[in-house]
């Protein structure tokens, strides 16, 4: 009978498909090479400050710093994330961290240096913790330190203009400058917390 | 009726007043033809934030499909429908320029990290606590202006969905 041909192949199709996507998930290159990266994301790096200057990651060290991409014409996750950042450092303020969280960086490097001159992410960043520190990388450094950190970003053209796509992980690094994992804005604030509890009681 | 009495009698009717006003003002709920605009709030802004984010939930209860063509916000330049969506570590945005379906039946949700209003080109920051006047324009229920309330820089609703279905 025809219908039962059609159940019988399309049940088979399912099978085949469902086998693909398996092999795609077990196989998949790109996150295989994600884990293998961990050890590279980072490495030495000079960028202006929003605020003059340059910080060098040579300067950091001894001395554990958070990182992340934004820019702030972004409605909602860059604002967001400054806002969870501020929150945790004050949480963390009043834990025994002591000095170790005074001493504590949270770099936002932009990825529209375009529009994001650093009078502007100086006086955008002044919102937020005064730990948090503006980084505007030139037009030219940007596809560079970006790549630096396995981050991504894009232009989207827009009717008035464009908006960006951009990686949201805030990326933690030790002492010795080393990548040590990542927050992301859709855990939990305590998941948050005991990250950089570790981060910085080591 | 003792003074007691008559004061608690007093307390329980200004408790019951209070409830009633400030339900009706968290409602902050509008109707225009078979639509129901719920909560319209944006966030205040960081000082030199050019743009900001404008969210609200639109109920159909008519029988047939309307759509949101497009909305301006009193203290900005222009105003686009976006979406946005996280991305394996990150989040991308896009433009919706066709605007947004609402089905009959259905409650379309406009908040973080999803479909919302991007407010472009802002002639100043907004302050938490104040509103600001939009307007939002739909195909076949017409245009309705509406009152957006400014919440703190990073507010994210608790539920928004649970939260905003009044």
């Amino acid at each position: 009978m025809n219908s039962l041909r059609i159940i019988r192949y399309s049940a088979w199709a399912s099978i085949v498909a469902l086998g693909l996507v398996i092999a795609f998930v077990l196989l998949n290159p790109e996150k295989r090479d994600n884990q293998a990266a961990g050890g590279r994301i980072g490495g030495p790096f000079e960028l202006p400050l929003a605020k003059g200057g340059t910080l060098a990651s040579a300067s950091l060290k001894g001395k554990p710093y958070a990182l992340f991409f934004g820019f702030t014409q972004c409605p909602d996750i860059c604002p967001g994330t400054l806002t969870e950042v501020t929150a945790l450092l004050d949480e963390m303020d009043k834990g025994n961290l002591g000095a170790k969280v005074k001493d504590f960086r949270v770099y936002f490097i932009t990825v529209d240096p375009e529009r994001d001159t650093k009078d502007l992410l100086v006086n955008y960043l002044s919102a937020f913790d005064t730990r948090v520190i503006g980084l505007v990388p030139s037009v030219e450094a940007l596809p560079a330190i970006t790549k630096q950190f396995a981050a991504f970003y894009s232009k989207v053209p827009t009717t008035s203009g464009y908006t960006m796509n951009h990686t949201s992980a805030v990326y933690l690094f030790n002492a010795s400058g080393v990548f040590a994992g990542s927050l992301d804005i859709n855990e939990s604030k305590a998941n948050q917390k005991a990250k950089l509890e570790r981060l910085l009681g080591t | 009726m003792s003074y007691a009495s008559r004061a608690a009698l007093l307390a329980a009717i200004t408790t019951i007043l209070i409830a009633v006003f400030s339900a009706t003002g968290f409602a902050h709920d509008y109707k225009i033809g078979d639509l129901v605009i719920g909560h319209p709030w944006t966030r205040a802004t960081p000082p030199s934030a050019k743009v900001a984010g404008g969210y609200l939930t639109i109920t159909n209860k008519g029988s047939v499909s309307d759509r949101l063509v497009s909305a301006s916000f009193s203290g900005s330049a222009s105003t686009e429908v976006h979406e946005m969506t996280h991305a394996p570590g990150g989040m991308k945005m896009r433009e919706l320029p066709e605007g947004l379906i609402i089905k009959p039946g259905e409650m379309l949700t406009l908040r973080p990290g999803s479909y919302h209003l991007m407010f472009i080109n802002l002639s100043a920051g907004l302050k938490q606590g104040e509103n600001a006047k939009g307007v939002i324009v739909f195909e076949k229920a017409g245009r309705i202006e509406v009152d957006f309330k400014i919440e703190s820089i990073g507010h994210r609703p608790q539920d928004a969905p649970a939260h905003h279905q009044h």
